[in-house]
């Protein structure tokens, strides 16, 4: 397995010392464009749901509201087939250079969603923008185990969304890469 | 697999989770990690009492972090490495995911800037 880079995993280390035992991880990389292109491709839902997830995965249901208090909601499905779903609520905006969010991670999908704590920091450097994901796993919550029994409505609304967004134009939400 | 299980080990990462926010208690494991200790012994880097570190041996406990032995009678604590390795491996995926797509978001940020340099070039003015 290639070893990940610049990435620090807390957890699951031998545990030598107390901060080996941290939980969350934080992801570090480099793009090569001015922090405020990097800005709006992670905190406008139109470009993020090109991106987000993994290799194959596309998002018919991708709303954020980038303000203080916003909804975040997104239904990722895969390849196979399974509907990654996250939900979240955004903490904090300091544009372009923090942007915080608490998700309710169902993963792996069908799971008991838990809160993580996502901190982005842009830095940029002579054009170049280095992007600092921290993701601290909180709890979970009450909201969390009834949330189970609707995930699969969830996913005909999602077919809905899917509908609207296609109904509505040729956005770049409807490009996103099979 | 079905809800109820689903929950219960769900209830037990997110336990985990708890349990691991607290730097004393993150400190108690990293000891423990040398080996078994007695809750003297682990009391002695704290200013703490004996009962508030109970409390906190009791939170790694419920937890599955730690595992006291009957037997003896001063009942020393182990560590428990199933929970961690738990959280390691979500920890991994749930890194993994966020990895595939900032890969995604750099293929997507290179398009559009070759879109905007063609355009560029395909530009009447």
């Amino acid at each position: 397995m290639v070893e990940p880079r610049n990435t620090e995993i807390h957890a699951g280390r031998r545990p030598s010392s107390p901060e080996s035992l941290k939980t969350g991880f934080v992801l570090t990389r480099e793009f090569r464009v001015p922090r405020q292109v990097l800005w709006s491709a992670l905190t406008d839902p139109r470009k993020l749901a090109i991106w987000w997830g993994p290799r194959g995965a596309t998002n018919p249901v991708c709303e954020l509201d980038p303000r203080v208090h916003g909804a975040l909601r997104i239904h990722s499905q895969n390849p196979d087939g399974s509907i990654f779903p996250v939900t979240g609520t955004v903490r904090e905006v300091d544009a372009p250079r923090k942007f915080v969010f608490v998700l309710s991670v169902a993963f792996p999908p069908g799971v008991v969603p838990f809160e993580v704590l996502h901190t982005l920091r842009f830095d940029e450097h002579g054009g170049t923008t280095t992007l600092t994901l921290e993701a601290q796993p909180l709890q979970t919550t009450p909201a969390s185990l009834e949330w189970i029994a609707g995930a699969d409505p969830g996913w005909g609304e999602s077919l809905e969304r899917l509908a609207e967004l296609v109904q509505a134009g040729p956005g770049e939400a409807v490009r996103a890469r099979a | 697999m079905s809800a109820a299980t689903l929950r219960t080990e769900n209830d037990r990462l997110s336990s985990t989770f708890s349990a691991l926010a607290d730097p004393t208690r993150r400190a108690i494991l990293a000891r423990l990690a040398s080996g078994e200790a007695s809750v003297t012994e682990l009391a002695e880097p704290f200013e703490m009492s004996l009962p508030a570190i109970s409390k906190h041996l009791r939170v790694l406990e419920g937890a599955g972090l730690i595992a006291r032995r009957k037997e003896a009678q001063w009942r020393p604590c182990r560590l428990e490495a199933r929970p961690l390795k738990d959280i390691a491996h979500w920890t991994e995926n749930y890194r993994q995911f966020w990895d595939e797509s900032f890969d995604r978001l750099d293929a997507y940020l290179r398009e559009v800037e070759s879109e905007a340099k063609h355009h560029g070039r395909t530009k009447k003015h």
